[in-house]
């Protein structure tokens, strides 16, 4: 089932919403966060009402003049970058194939671009994930195939 | 045609790092990375972490390392010299007395000596190993995305059952900024998948 027209009518509720929250969990893999900030509950971070999780795959932030930080920097480096980055309003949100890399346009001009470099990563390499304030997931694992779930069901 | 936009906007950041003249056949960019971007909001210099971290850690590893050899060395060395010099003032039982002194003295001596040199070449080895300072990881961060994975699904089979969404987003909010190794991850997810947090 080709899921995209569905994640594309997803992208345009978060369009023109803030941006923010980048924060690295371990190795290269973070948070975004769109929209309103949630209460933060038990969390250690502050979700927002959209929340992306990126993780297995590379990943770069850039103007149309340069990279600011990649997924192969150092660990320092990306930490000061997503510190300092005020993203803006996400503008654009598009997904494009063989693997549903993800491309997001801030409202500042910098854009998120994701990428998968491997023909061999398996299903459980998930390269992104975007919750959704219903408690859907959108999910693309490392074979670049697109899944909606619920976030609290079970995988199989 | 986005293709070939990134491809040359790739091109161009590798040959920034490479500070050989390549760079001149190309626009310039800032090594930092971040300060070009007019649309950008992002400002300050990079900070200069990981050349003083890698320096520190490998003196610290090699005055540790030297200090061990030391001790041995030192204590082997002046157990046999001093069992030597108490066989000449008094064999028998001067011979153990003064070997067990002389090991002894010769183990913090050894020690110390061994601490100081072991320091001195940890650190220049850590200066050249380091010598490329923040720049690319080239797949250390790779490394440590799949050994959370590995954690995350190892704690799975540990337990039975697999990760629900929300909690492989409860797993990386719990592990976010604390650079913890496999095993501290590994017990994390096992409690999020028994409930325990």
């Amino acid at each position: 089932m080709n899921n995209k027209p569905l994640i594309e009518a997803t992208f345009t509720f978060l369009e023109k919403k803030p941006a923010w929250g980048l924060v690295r969990t371990h190795g290269s893999m973070f948070f975004l966060e769109i929209g309103r900030p949630l209460p933060k509950g038990n969390r250690k971070n502050v979700r927002g009402e959209w929340h992306f999780l990126i993780e297995m795959c590379h990943w770069r932030l850039a103007t149309r003049e340069a990279i600011l930080v990649g997924s192969e920097d150092d660990q320092g480096l990306i930490d000061h970058v997503f510190k300092e980055a005020n993203l803006g309003t996400l503008d654009k949100a598009t997904t494009s194939t063989p693997t549903h890399d993800l491309h997001l346009l801030f409202s500042s001009g910098v854009t998120l671009s994701t990428f998968t470099t491997s023909a061999s990563a398996t299903d459980q390499w998930t390269q992104w994930r975007l919750f959704c304030p219903d408690d859907n997931v959108w999910v693309v694992n490392g074979g670049g195939h697109l899944a909606s779930v619920n976030a609290h069901e079970q995988t199989t | 045609m986005a293709r070939v936009a990134k491809a040359s906007s790739e091109t161009r950041r590798v040959t920034s790092y490479s500070g050989s003249d390549l760079t001149s056949t190309v626009n310039p960019i800032p090594t930092s990375g971040y300060t070009g971007g007019s649309g950008a909001s992002i400002n300050g210099p990079a900070p200069a972490v990981s050349p003083n971290i890698c320096t520190a850690a490998a003196a610290a590893a090699g005055a540790a390392g030297g200090a061990l050899f030391g001790n041995w060395a030192g204590g082997v060395l002046g157990a046999a010299a001093g069992g030597s010099v108490g066989t000449l003032v008094a064999p028998g039982v001067g011979t153990v007395g003064a070997g067990i002194a002389g090991g002894a003295g010769g183990s913090a001596a050894g020690s110390w000596i061994g601490g100081g040199l072991g320091g001195a070449v940890g650190g220049i080895v850590g200066n050249i190993l380091c010598a490329k300072g923040g720049g690319p990881s080239f797949g250390g961060n790779s490394r440590q995305n799949k050994q959370a994975n590995d954690a995350k699904r190892d704690a799975e089979n540990e337990v039975g059952k697999k990760m629900t969404n929300a909690q492989e987003d409860r797993f990386h909010d719990e592990v976010s900024h604390q650079n913890l190794g496999y095993w501290e991850m590994r017990e994390i997810a096992v409690q999020i998948l028994k409930g325990i947090i």
